[in-house]
């Protein structure tokens, strides 16, 4: 029997998945707050093993490289690896475990973790915060997860249509009654995340020329930009068609240096980041 | 905290083969800096280098402290004319791969804006 997912059955779903990291919401709050420093991160970071193991590895990565012995404290360690990173490491680790639930696919996470990297260099040239940008990069696809939960050989049936040359969001309409954009909208509000993100996710393939914020344009943007740049790899990335009205909104030029710069920064803090939470 | 660079709009694909962008982790002593880097805090310049420069450790634990994420250097491609040449040509069957077009004319006019910037960033080397 097919089973469409609808708004009044998302708490339904959402209760099937793993616990939203509680890590990744003590961050949304800090950073809704305050400016994150690295004794907060080091609290927020100390609650998940997981978490503090990445940043150990990172930093004990650096003191080896300086021919200095491990260091087991988090404090030290997350001063070396600076606060910038360690917010990387908080939210990629933490949302490792958490996407790569269920359909247990790698490209997922790491196709989540590229957008959020995409993001974040977007952001640096936007004005847009880069925390809500790498956030927001990596929840995207988020409502992709509900489909692994509902019905995972039919969720793998929609994509390889997809990949055969029909459309995703009309695919997965069609299969499970809801796009994956309206599903992650759904989601994230079951979650309570933060409204800006929740709509980042929810227009991340809008087509449309009607932007709220540059947050909204910049996911929407990373989406087609990581396609383009193969990131990660897979033979079935496509990019068919490009909302230039985000570029535009975002006062982006293709021609100009920066971009040129963003693609080849992308790529190596990919190839990097990747390594550091496998 | 905010980083960035700034770009030069006169670099080639092929002079762009002889600079590289690292991971700050992945720095040297001794490696040249083939691009500036402007790193801000609160729109406060709060370090700045200029292309050129030679970097010593202690410049590399400021690029980490500060939080940069990764810097272009001066390194030739360590590729001959003939490997190059193989691997523009590869990146670009790929891309119109990627584009799903069979010649750069058939990609779409909205589309055509990203794929010439993808094509003059050249492949990953």
């Amino acid at each position: 029997m097919t089973y469409l997912i609808k708004s009044n059955r998302i708490s339904e779903i959402g209760a099937k998945l793993p616990p939203f990291p509680r890590v990744i919401q003590q961050l949304l709050d800090l950073l809704s707050k305050e400016i994150a420093s690295v004794d907060s991160l080091v609290r927020i970071a100390r609650t998940d093993s997981v978490v503090s193991s990445a940043i150990l590895s990172a930093a004990n990565r650096q003191r080896r490289l300086r021919l200095l012995p491990d260091t087991t404290d988090m404090f030290s360690a997350a001063s070396l690896i600076g606060t910038n990173k360690l917010r990387q490491i908080v939210i990629s680790s933490g949302m490792n475990h958490f996407l790569n639930h269920g359909g247990g696919q790698r490209f997922f996470y790491e196709h989540s973790l590229a957008v959020a990297i995409v993001a974040h260099e977007l952001s640096l040239l936007t004005q847009v915060s880069s925390d809500e940008a790498y956030i927001a990069g990596i929840l995207h696809d988020v409502g992709q997860l509900a489909y692994f939960i509902v019905d995972a050989p039919r969720y793998y049936d929609v994509h390889r249509q997809a990949m055969h040359g029909g459309d995703l969001l009309t695919l997965e309409s069609a299969g499970f009654g809801l796009n994956h954009c309206e599903v992650g909208l759904l989601l994230a509000n079951y979650w309570k995340l933060p409204q800006n993100i929740m709509l980042a996710i929810g227009t991340h393939h809008d087509s449309s020329d009607r932007w709220q914020n540059k947050l909204h344009a910049v996911i929407n943007l990373a989406e087609t930009i990581c396609r383009g740049l193969d990131l990660p790899h897979s033979a079935h990335n496509r990019v068919t068609s490009v909302n230039t009205s985000a570029l535009d909104y975002l006062g982006l030029d293709w021609d100009s240096p920066a971009l040129e710069d963003l693609f080849a920064r992308s790529r190596v803090r990919f190839a990097h980041l990747n390594t550091d939470t496998a | 905290m905010h980083s960035n660079t700034d770009g030069n709009s006169d670099i080639t694909a092929d002079e762009a083969a002889y600079h590289r962008w690292l991971p700050v982790e992945a720095l040297q002593p001794g490696m040249i800096l083939a691009k500036p880097v402007h790193v801000a805090h609160h729109s406060l310049l709060t370090m700045k280098l200029s292309e050129g420069v030679e970097l010593k450790s202690n410049t590399i634990d400021q690029l980490l402290s500060h939080g940069v994420e990764c810097v272009a250097v001066k390194e030739n491609s360590g590729l001959d004319e003939t490997q190059l040449s193989a691997l523009k040509k590869a990146y670009f069957e790929r891309l119109l791969e990627i584009f799903a077009c069979a010649s750069e004319a058939d990609v779409p006019r909205n589309n055509r804006g990203l794929f010439a910037a993808l094509l003059k960033a050249g492949p990953q080397i």
